[in-house]
């Protein structure tokens, strides 16, 4: 970790404050779930102090993840802020659109960055121009020279353009995606940040599944928005089983006469539907249609079903 | 009365999770009922009617409450917990309205949000300040946040949380204070948030909270309760009452005023605060109404969202 021992007008101790799995609540209490949510390894902590406290201080807390996804889950919870570049390579693999292009996002005084297998948050405490110079350097300092993965594999394959359904298109016009309500998780308690489904776990989430959710807008006035939740188990029994306790919690007024393979109900808050294809577990919500709904799921959760199993 | 039924998307759109609880976490709602299913399993038309209720809020604000740099402004500070407490007990003088909900043979237990965009020590300690000057000796004002000795060994408890949205329970504020004492704070944090009622009518809890006083001075709107300075606002201000559901209801109209103001168009809390209309609906412990709570407002009116 190249973080510097002064920085400006602050400097910081010469090890950090190590937070494991088992501290993290000790560390930070609720928000604790967040990170365990997403295959936390272990958080390193490095608060930079100056001389003149009235400068305030800088805290730097760098998050180490298992994998790149779980970082880029962190990252995805909130797009919002100031777009900031690390000076990293081009990404990896194909540019996808599905999720806002910047790696690093700032306001307020706060940073947060995803590099590879590292998350991180860089506070300051007083924000002033010197300050926000200093955290954009440290920035840099921790994430230089650091892989620049791709986005998760579900959610590269997240249908995001419109064409037309009569064209064998999977987003149906003239509904667009949201990059930035796209969100990845496999907790369903960060599903639930992002849109609450339940207050229970309706969809066997958890860390060996992969899910993403996202929203899709029409740009017709007055047509709404459609929410899918889409999600990768480690085998189709898996996936089979969580569309049969989701159908059970969700719609049990169907779940008896519902398949879990695919479907589709008019619900309170527009039209359900769902398909399990191979692994995949694809839900769109919230929609106008039951054509609308029934097109997204369909080939998403196709989409989902052709990604190489080695890709986690 | 634990809740232990699921609750779904759907039950918020039917209108079955309490009338708060909607406005907080749908964008759009239809508040139709019928054959809808209640929180605790019931069929909405089967459910028990409770009855009326009425509370009374007090929000005083001071443009001059936090300088630029958010530090808190003393005399302000003491001016306005002056004008607060005794616009809740309706007595004429700071020392009069202390009196009126604290006796010199109480041992009083403050409890602030210690934890993660905390309430702010000033007001700790402002608060002591004053029961001292009301003649409550100094020795029996005690700190009583965290484990539930600590409420055990007072009789009477002055509630100060940090008004801020949480991740997991939507908010995170006067319902949530009390969790440390339930021994287990991380249950809370699953479904189980939608019964953090429990934690106040614990047998070593109930019936104490004389006050809540809520600490809205910089209030947190979203990503709670990690700090997120995005969504951290000056709003200066004091919230108190004797009803800490009333508390939480007018504290989740403000997040809620104050978010729509960010993103320019509604944006619903998620999860939803299942916890403020739980509350009251199946705890009895105030009212999460906005329609039964009074709410007084005094001072600077300025972006005042209510």
């Amino acid at each position: 970790m190249n973080l510097p021992k002064q920085a400006g007008a602050w400097s910081r101790p010469e090890t950090p404050r190590r937070i494991t799995a088992q501290t993290i609540f000790d560390y930070m209490d609720g928000a604790g779930e967040l990170y365990v949510g997403y295959r936390f390894g272990h958080l390193d902590v490095y608060e930079y102090t100056a001389v003149d406290q009235s400068l305030g201080t800088i805290l730097v807390e760098l998050y180490w993840m298992q994998t790149s996804d779980d970082a880029f889950g962190l990252l995805s919870t909130d797009w919002g802020g100031e777009p900031v570049g690390l000076g990293e390579a081009a990404p990896d693999g194909k540019r996808v659109q599905v999720v806002p292009p910047q790696r690093a996002l700032y306001g307020a005084g706060l940073l947060r960055a995803w590099s590879g297998d590292l998350y991180l948050r860089i506070l300051a405490s007083r924000e002033t121009p010197h300050s926000r110079e200093i955290v954009f350097a440290l920035a840099r300092a921790a994430t230089s020279g650091r892989p620049n993965p791709p986005v998760p594999a579900v959610t590269a394959v997240l249908p995001g353009g419109a064409p037309s359904p009569a064209a064998g298109g999977t987003v149906p016009e003239p509904y667009l995606l949201r990059p930035d309500r796209t969100c990845f998780f496999r907790s369903y308690l960060v599903l639930n940040s992002a849109y609450f489904l339940a207050s229970q776990d309706l969809l066997d989430l958890g860390p060996q599944v992969e899910g993403v959710t996202t929203e899709y807008r029409s740009s017709r006035t007055g047509a709404g928005r459609m929410r899918i939740v889409l999600v990768r188990y480690p085998s189709a029994d898996a996936a089979r089983g969580a569309a049969v306790k989701f159908l059970q919690g969700y719609v049990p007024e169907k779940a008896s006469q519902a398949s879990a393979a695919a479907g589709r109900a008019k619900l309170e808050h527009g039209w359900l539907a769902w398909a399990t294809t191979g692994a995949s577990l694809a839900l769109v919500l919230d929609a106008p249609s039951a054509r609308e709904a029934t097109t997204l799921a369909a080939a998403s959760a196709r989409e989902v079903a052709r990604i190489p199993k080695t890709t986690s | 009365m634990t809740i232990r039924r699921i609750i779904t998307r759907r039950d918020f759109v039917r209108g079955t999770v309490g009338t708060m609880t909607i406005a907080a976490g749908a964008a759009s709602v239809t508040t139709a009922a019928v054959g809808g299913v209640t929180a605790s399993g019931e069929h909405a038309d089967q459910a028990p009617r409770r009855a009326p209720k009425s509370a009374r809020v007090v929000v005083v604000r001071h443009a001059e409450a936090l300088n630029d740099a958010h530090g808190v402004n003393l005399p302000v500070l003491d001016r306005m917990l002056a004008d607060t407490v005794m616009r809740v007990t309706g007595q004429k003088t700071s020392k009069d309205a202390w009196l009126s909900l604290v006796k010199p043979t109480d041992t009083v237990g403050l409890v602030p949000t210690s934890h993660l965009n905390p309430t702010h020590r000033e007001l700790v300690e402002a608060v002591r300040k004053v029961l001292v000057a009301a003649g409550i000796p100094a020795e029996r004002i005690v700190e009583a946040q965290g484990s539930i000795d600590k409420p055990r060994a007072c009789t009477a408890l002055i509630a100060m949380p940090a008004l801020k949205a949480h991740w997991l329970t939507g908010l995170g504020t006067s319902l949530k204070l009390y969790i440390m004492y339930s021994g287990r704070p991380s249950s809370y944090h699953n479904e189980n948030n939608v019964n953090l009622a429990d934690t106040w009518l614990l047998p070593d809890v109930k019936g104490k909270t004389r006050l809540v006083l809520l600490d809205a001075l910089r209030p947190l709107c979203d990503k709670g309760p990690q700090p997120d300075p995005r969504y951290m606002w000056d709003y200066k201000g004091l919230i108190a009452s004797t009803d800490p559901v009333a508390v939480d209801a007018v504290g989740l109209q403000i997040i809620m005023e104050k978010r729509k103001a960010i993103r320019g168009e509604p944006w619903p809390l998620s999860p939803p605060p299942l916890c403020v209309a739980a509350a009251d609906e199946r705890f009895g412990l105030g009212t999460s109404r906005l329609d039964e709570i009074t709410i007084e407002k005094a001072g600077w009116a300025q972006d005042i969202l209510l």
